[in-house]
This record gives C-alpha cells, structure tokens and sequence, in this order.
C-alpha cells in the first residue's frame, strides 16, 4: 500500500522545511548572541581580576591587548565580524589557547557522556515506562513509579558521591575519577549517575503517554478488529506514545551533550559543561560567548529534528 | 424464519463503582445492562433505542466481548462467546463488524485509509498477496463511494461522512455475518447521514449482512431496521416490528419517544397531542424498585414500585414489559 512516489514527495517537502527552519534560525541566534554579549558586560568585574594585586598599567595592557578598551559597541561589531569567519576568538583566561580549541576538547567529552546516559534512559526508561502502563496498579507499575519518583527527586549530586562512595571506594570495582581517553570503566558510573533522572523521567512520559494512547478510541476499534494485543500495542499504541518522549528528547540531548557542570566536577572530567561554568566565574567573555552559541545551536538543531520525527510519528503535524 | 445467528440470553453488563466518603471502600454496582435478552436471525436488521445513558453502547460491546459481561449468554452461531478465551474471540471477529459513533477517532491518525481499510484482510486473510489485498480495498473503497486517490491520504484531510465510509468499507471488507453499528450517523449532519444510512442499507442487501443498528434517533431507526427493541435504563421495554412499534406504540416509554418525533405535514392527522416525560433518568446506580420506568410513567401505580414487569407478548405481535398495557 505505500506509494513511493507520495514518499518522495514527502521527503522533498520535509527538507524544503529542514532549510526553512534554519534560515529562521540565523536571527535567533543572532538574538541569542547579541543578548548574552552585552548581559556578560553588564556583570561587574573582569577577566584580569583573579589574579590580586595585579599591576594596574598591567591590567590596561592587557584590556588593550584583547581590545577591550574600546567602545562596547566596536567590540561588539568586531566579534561578530570574527564570528562571521568562524572565529570564536581567544580565550581571555586561558591565555594561550582560543575558544575553537577548549570547545573542541571538551565538547566530546561531554557529548560522549552525555550521549551515552540519553541512550542508556532512553531504553531503560521506555522499557520501564511501558511495563508499569501495560500492568497498570499492579507491583510492576507501583515499584517503577516508585523508583522513577525517587530517580526524579534526587538530584545527581547526591547520586554521584554515593555512586563513587559505593563501587569506587567500598567494593573497589571502578575508578573514582578522572577521563582517561573516554576508558569503559571511568564512563560507567558518571553515565549511571547521569542516566538515573532521564531513566526515571523518560519512565513517567512513556507510562502516562502509554495509559493515554491505550484507551484512545482507534485502539478499541483495533481490538474490534481482532488484532492480537502484541500487534495493537506495537502498530496502534506505541507510536503515539513516543511523540512526548521525543519533545522530551530534544532539549535533553542538547544539556546532556553541552554537559553537565556537577558530574564533571565530582568526577574531574575535562567536559565544556565545567569550561562554561568556570568561564562564567572568571569572566571569559569569549569562551561563555562560544559555548552559548554551541548550546543554542545545539538545541535549534535539536527541536528541528524532533519536530521531523513528530512528523513521521504523526501525520497531521507534517510540514505541508 | 430464518436462521438465528445471534441469541443474547439474560445479559448484565454491571460496572463496579466506589461510593464517595467514608473510610472502607464500598463497592455498588452500576447496572448498565440489566438481565436483556433477544435475537438476530441472518439478513435481518434489529434497532436499539433509547435516550443516552441507557445502556445501548455497553450492550454492543459486551456482545462484542470489548466489555466482560457480568453475567449471561452470548450465543453466536451456537458458540457462547462469553466462555472464549481472547485468541479464541479474536478469531470470532472475522464475522463481527462494528461502526464506532465517532468517526475521526476511532480510525488511527497514523495510518493511510488505505492500511487502515487493509489492516483486517491482514490480519484474516494473510494467504493474499499485496495486489489480492489492494485490489481488495479498491473495490470495497468503491462499494463505500470513496474515491480511490484517497488510498494514501490519512483520516483527519476527510469529513466526518468521509471517516465514517471508511469505517464502514473497514467493517465490511472481511464480508461479516453481523455488523453492530453504534450510533453510526449520530455525529453526522443530516444529509450526510441519509447517505450513510442509504450505503449501509444497499451493502446490506447486497451482502446479506445482518445489522444491530444503534441510535437515540427513531427517524433513523425507521429507515433501516426490522425489528426494534426500545431500551430504558438497561432494561428492554418493548421489543416490535418496526411498523408495529410506529403505528401502535405499546409502552408508554415507546409513545414518549414516538411523539416527540416532530411531524413535517401541516395537513398530518397529528392531533398534537405529546407525551411530555417529567423528570431525568434515573441513577442506574440506584434504579427504582419494581418497574424502572415508573418514576416517570404517566400511568405508574402503586403496583408498579412493587413489581418488576417482564417482557410479555401482546396481540399485536409486540413484546412490552409493563403491568398497565
């Protein structure tokens, strides 16, 4: 019954609006971008005030070497000159590296962690989800519940220290700390530590979206029609089901890729979420400026892509 | 007569429900269907009236097993389907249409007309080839008047009318002995219904299918049906033939509704006079004793709260469960 050529034209209109959507999409970030340029001005203090009792003809040197004595609206144009290069600039900290280099060592890091924790709660929390929906007020769906209301509210920087506390210091099975080249044994427990929330969360979408599409009315009709339940649940539940999870998993992977400040500090890994934070502390205007611009590129690309995929899960939100 | 194909013996459909307050929970009956019998013989089409909440929609899915049945028989071409187990009905369903009330959602928004018409020749008929299946659906999509461009177009770019064919060209596709079509045009207007009705009525007779047609409108209920049982509060009332039912109604419940269908002729012998029914329908949680009817019969006694009357023929021909008729 399917019409290839129906599909391809669908295909062709499901890229027209890919191309639209990021077209739309230079403005917003040059919003994004001019916001957070001058908001980061607007914060009192400076890059050069770490170091106490700093010369202050020192200090004038250095604002006139990264510029920054001339008027704010100048830098501004220059930045984003360079930016429209591709240039992120140096950093103003890290005095001998630029912005495009710490981004490109940490952001692996982080989006390999990340990526990993999404994957592992994405599966665990479906297959939860739909079990506590399918024996709905049974033991199965209250111990889920259970479990994913604890996931959901215990914030990982409890989870994490007793993560470490338990396998890496008691039993002795895993490092406590550290990156190791993205080692197995030093992923596994930040992953478990950062799986944890998206496994319980992911859980309690899935289950309530399963209950909702479950008792929809095209469901009766598919019993009516004699379908073994493992066919109804697959063909007819299962796809609605997933739409909420995947609005859930845009903005997800874009924090869970860009990193996660409190596991990269417990577990001392040189991820971008822990170079955005100290960069916000210590006033490296261009390294906060390039990391946003990743983030929100990030999440543009993101909600597009979930947005393709709600397409494909339901045809009355495709793109015409 | 004809051969029975469907006997429903003593069926009560009771939904259990949990009073408000108190610590310990109790546990009260909501009696949806209560103790109904009656039959259908092949090629035959049955109507079922009724206002809304009295029941009509719980009787069609306990017949169709989509609702466990309290107590009762359903005996379906001498098989009671109440005592099979899911894969064993499953198989039953071949031969049991249904029409759902409302068209749009009870048709999967993800799936092209064309799949969703298939899906049952899928599912039964799994020995055809993909031409055998689409040159299937064509021919039935024609049956229903659907234009054949719509095999890849998807449930919510139709009309409630539209849906509602495909419904129907669902429901007939596997050729079923019995189709239940609940409430199939209420949602429609009314030209639109015409049509439905008149494309249920030909595919009847072009296939012999039997009908159990639901529906609070009698105006319908009179083109299509045969036979007609008028419900109450999970109770049946009267069960007549239809020119029975239309030209001497029995039950007072029955002139009720009869009179307040509205007359197009100015000139008709209508004397105006109506059977205005006082109150609302009752609780069927706490249904009155004896008749149920009696709390808003005109011509209710003392007799009536003590004793519940039973379905019992008349001369006529009908079969009327009250003690003053």
């Amino acid at each position: 019954m399917q019409d290839n050529g129906a599909g391809g034209r669908a295909d062709k209109k499901v890229l027209n609006y890919a191309l639209r959507r990021l077209l739309v999409a230079i403005p917003t970030l040059f919003v994004i971008i001019t916001a957070s340029f001058f908001l980061m001005r607007v914060a009192p203090g400076g890059p050069f005030d770490l170091v106490p009792d700093l010369d202050p003809l020192l200090i004038e040197n250095l604002r006139k070497a990264y510029d920054l004595d001339k008027p704010l609206f100048e830098q501004y144009a220059n930045y984003l000159g360079r930016l429209a290069q591709g240039d992120l600039g140096p950093s103003l900290v890290y005095r001998d590296r630029n912005v495009a280099e710490l981004i490109a060592e940490g952001l692996p890091v982080s989006a390999q962690l990340g990526l990993t924790a999404i994957a592992v709660g994405l599966f665990f929390g479906m297959l939860s989800g739909i079990v506590a929906a399918l024996r709905k007020n049974t033991a199965a769906d209250f111990t889920v519940m259970a479990i994913a209301m604890t996931g959901v509210a215990i914030p990982t920087f409890v989870t994490a220290p007793l993560l470490t506390l338990f396998f890496g210091l008691y039993l002795g099975w895993l490092p406590i700390s550290g990156w190791n080249g993205g080692q197995f044994t030093h992923i596994v427990l930040p992953v478990c530590a950062l799986a944890l929330p998206s496994i319980a969360g992911i859980a309690r979408i899935t289950r309530g979206s399963m209950l909702e599409s479950l008792s929809a009315q095209h469901v009766r009709t598919a019993r009516a029609k004699g379908l073994p339940e493992s066919k109804i649940i697959i063909r007819h539940v299962l796809r609605p089901a997933c739409m909420p999870v995947v609005s859930y998993l845009g903005p997800a992977i874009a924090g869970a890729m860009t990193g996660s400040v409190v596991i990269e500090t417990i577990f001392g890994l040189p991820g971008i979420g822990r170079a955005f934070v100290e960069g916000a502390l210590n006033r490296d205007y261009s390294l906060i400026l390039g990391i946003v611009i990743v983030y929100a590129s990030l999440i543009i690309l993101l909600n597009l892509l979930a947005d393709i995929i709600y397409g494909y899960l339901d045809p009355r939100v495709r793109p015409r | 007569m004809s051969r029975t194909l469907l006997r429903v013996e003593n069926l009560k459909v009771y939904f259990p429900t949990r009073t408000e307050g108190g610590i310990r929970r109790r546990y009260v009956p909501l009696k949806a269907v209560d103790d109904v019998s009656f039959t259908v013989a092949e090629g035959e089409t049955v109507g079922i009236v009724g206002e809304s909440g009295c029941g009509k929609s719980t009787l069609a899915r306990a017949i169709l097993q989509l609702i466990k049945a309290t107590r009762g028989r359903i005996v379906w071409q001498g098989e009671d389907l109440t005592r099979l187990d899911r894969k064993a009905m499953n198989e039953k369903r071949r031969d049991l249409g249904v029409v759902f009330q409302d068209p749009l959602s009870s048709l999967n928004p993800r799936m092209t007309i064309g799949n969703i018409i298939a899906e049952p020749l899928r599912r039964f008929r799994s020995e055809l080839s993909r031409e055998d299946i689409n040159a299937a659906v064509l021919a039935t999509m024609q049956d229903v008047g659907l234009n054949r461009e719509f095999l890849n177009r998807y449930p919510h770019e139709f009309s409630g009318g539209q849906c509602q064919r495909v419904s129907i060209a669902r429901a007939m596709i596997l050729r079923p002995k019995l189709v239940i079509c609940d409430e199939p045009v209420s949602a429609l207007d009314v030209s639109t219904r015409t049509q439905t009705i008149n494309l249920l009525k030909g595919l009847q007779r072009k296939h012999g299918i039997s009908i159990i047609f639901i529906s609070h409108d009698l105006s319908v209920v009179r083109i299509v049906c045969t036979r007609i049982i008028v419900m109450y509060l999970g109770h049946f009332v009267e069960i007549a033939d239809r020119d029975t039912l239309f030209g001497s109604p029995s039950h007072p419940y029955s002139q009720a509704l009869l009179s307040a269908i509205p007359v197009p002729d100015l000139h008709s012998q209508d004397d105006g006079k109506r059977v205005i029914l006082e109150g609302e329908l009752p609780s069927p949680i706490e249904p009155p004793s004896g008749c149920v009817f009696r709390t808003r019969c005109p011509i209710a006694t003392n007799y009536c709260i003590k004793r519940e009357p039973v379905l019992a023929p008349r001369e006529n021909g009908a079969r009327v469960a009250c003690h003053h008729v």
